[in-house]
């Protein structure tokens, strides 16, 4: 079944948090940190984020050499709360960077740099904490990145965001937990997903999901991880993201009881921001994308039509028109043969 | 099979058996109880405060206290953590056999990479195995301004578990039941049905005393007789033998 809720997040202009962390586990910056296991060593710099379930932690990654140490590199460093947990959140992340790995092959920018580098535990003040390292998204969350650049960018960086999805779930997981903080866009415009605590192999029940993003808690199916169930978050956190006043006093005004999908699909048609986005929007709310894939596709032809202002709507061609200008075609080369074997004839 | 008792109420029991006693009877049974008290206003009290927690304690489950909005994600999560530790517990009695080692955490002192796989088999472990949770709605008359919300969570933890992989089934209780000899009247028989959990407790009389403790063994008796009647009570058995049926499994993969 689902692993919880265990996050917090703001619903009618309050906090709940439900899952309080067992230990909170604080390191000061300055500290240095060996891992057990694999002995490297890491400095701690600043802290990156906090959540329920971990905490994040810039690092400098301290080689040493003839004795001194020397920085390779800056990395993020979580710290689990519940070791169980957070075992399973490394085991999913593990078989994820694994099958990246084998099946992506080292093409491209992010097949050379593995996201996942140490996993390790570490005694921090008298008590053993596990702890893996990844790659540093220097970025911010999609939500900041969006209200400092403008809501013009969501096409595009919508668009980054539903690729990564649908990398993810070629291999066979969906995400689960995704929300507006787990979402960093770099300042080049790439979108990186952290947190990896929903990650559920497709079949199993969502290990870890957000309320508001999830499909169940809107009525609007189970949660069962699929590609539909990560598509619903998508479009939940772009309703968020564009029509954020909106959905608040939205969900202020519903019972839970009454709380339906088809709020959600009325708040889009009647926002300005959002109404371009519809037809797309509608149907992630609906399940109704054969694959994340076709989903990706039609995001794109979507945000790419957006800023062409074309005043009256792109119709696509209808397949008798294609059929008959193909075989409109294939009369006009054959008359073409047939006038040139005449011709020859005469000859 | 696992099973678990979840209690949900908001203030003291005030007749029959001391609610924690009928609680240390479910654990010897093999069944984990879980309570959620529910305040909207003011506090629940001390006394009610330390019976939520005698009880889950008596019970080897998990108690919390929240407010009606909380109430879904809240019996989610006790659900799936009960599970979790079910397994956990078994699995380092297991391995404190099998190394030698002493404390409860023996899963975080293992080396990463039989952490990693001691891990990959607990969650397929809750997530394929069988599971029963009675949910038993304390129904007195203060109660009555949180049944909707009640009605929403027990619809929202039948969701979750109905996208596990594993057989899960709910039934549901509330007490006390209309006439004075009944402690509890079930409202809804083991299923997995989600459409059957709607409107339970509509046409609801609702009186004023808490027979807690009596309700409770209501339900354990219900889990005790339905077990002897089912046709998997061979399995029941060795269940309860072993306590949770999780035996040789984790030799295979620590050794
Ligand atoms: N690789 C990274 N690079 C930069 N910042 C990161 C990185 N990983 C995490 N963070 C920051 O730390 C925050 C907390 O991390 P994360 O979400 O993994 O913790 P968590 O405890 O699992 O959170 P939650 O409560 O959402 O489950 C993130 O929201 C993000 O801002
Ligand atoms: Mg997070």
């Amino acid at each position: 079944m689902g692993y919880g809720v265990t996050t917090s997040f703001k619903a009618g202009g309050q906090l709940h948090t439900v899952k309080t962390a067992v230990r909170q586990i604080s390191v000061a910056p300055g500290t240095v940190l060996k891992g057990m296991w694999n002995e490297r060593v890491y400095r701690i710099e600043r802290l990156l984020g906090r959540g329920a379930n971990g905490v994040v932690y810039l690092v400098t990654m301290l080689a040493m050499e003839e004795n001194r140490e020397r920085s390779s590199g800056s990395f993020a460093l979580k710290m689990g709360v519940d070791a169980v947990d957070f075992q399973s959140e490394i085991n999913a992340l593990r078989s994820l960077e694994h099958q990246r790995r084998t099946q992506d092959g080292r093409v491209g920018r992010h097949g050379a740099r593995p996201f996942l580098v140490d996993i390790d535990d570490a005694d921090v003040s008298g008590q053993r904490i596990p702890f893996y390292v990844m790659r540093y998204v220097p970025g911010v969350s999609l939500k900041a990145y969006i209200y400092k650049n403008g809501a013009d960018w969501y096409g595009l960086v919508g668009g980054k965001l539903l690729a990564r999805l649908n990398k993810v779930h070629q291999h066979g997981w969906v995400f689960g937990d995704l929300k507006a903080e787990n979402v960093l866009v770099n300042d080049d415009g790439t979108v990186e997903l952290v947190d990896y605590g929903g990650l559920t192999a497709m079949g199993n029940s969502v290990k870890q999901f957000t309320e508001l993003y999830d499909r169940g808690y809107w009525h609007a199916g189970s949660r069962s991880a699929d590609c539909g169930y990560d598509l619903f978050s998508f479009a939940v956190l772009t309703i968020q993201i564009l029509g954020e006043k909106e959905l608040r006093e939205r969900l202020k005004a519903s019972l839970p009881q009454t709380r339906d999908v088809k709020d959600l699909q009325e708040l889009v048609r009647n926002h300005p921001r959002l109404r371009p986005f519809e037809s797309w929007l509608t149907r992630a709310l609906k399940g109704a994308f054969a694959s994340s894939e076709e989903a990706y596709r039609q995001w794109q032809e979507l945000s790419h039509r957006l800023y062409r202002t074309s005043k009256k709507p792109h119709r696509p061609t209808p397949l008798w028109l294609k059929w008959f200008f193909g075989v409109s075609v294939f009369l006009l080369v054959i008359s073409i043969a047939l006038a040139a074997w005449g011709f020859d004839l005469r000859r | 099979m696992m099973k678990q008792i979840l209690l949900i109420t908001d203030g003291c029991s005030n007749v029959g058996v001391q609610p924690a006693v009928a609680a240390a009877q479910a654990r010897e049974l093999g069944i984990a109880v879980n309570v959620v008290g529910i305040v909207d206003y003011g506090t629940i009290g001390v006394l009610g405060g330390r019976e939520i927690e005698d009880i889950a304690q008596a019970g080897g489950g998990i108690s919390r206290i929240v407010q009606s909005h909380q109430l879904s994600q809240t019996i989610q999560m006790m659900t799936r953590k009960t599970v979790v530790q079910t397994i956990h517990q078994a699995m380092n009695k297991e391995l404190r056999q099998i190394l030698g080692a002493d404390g409860a955490d023996s899963v975080e002192a293992l080396p990463p990479d039989q952490r990693a796989e001691v891990v990959r088999v607990m969650d397929d472990m809750s997530e394929q195995s069988q599971l029963r949770v009675a949910l038993l709605i304390d129904a007195s008359a203060s109660m009555k301004p949180k049944l909707a919300a009640v009605e929403e969570a027990i619809r929202d933890l039948m969701l979750s578990l109905q996208a596990r992989v594993g057989k899960s089934e709910l039934s549901v209780f509330h007490f006390p039941g209309p006439h004075g000899g009944e402690e509890a009247v079930q409202d809804l028989e083991w299923t997995d049905d989600i459409g059957r959990a709607k409107r339970l407790f509509q046409r609801l009389n609702m009186r004023g005393t808490t027979p807690t403790g009596p309700a409770l063994l209501k339900v354990i008796d219900y889990y005790q007789y339905d077990s002897h009647t089912s046709s998997s009570s061979a399995e029941e058995q060795t269940y309860q033998q072993e306590g949770t049926g999780t035996d040789g499994i984790w030799s295979d993969y620590i050794v």
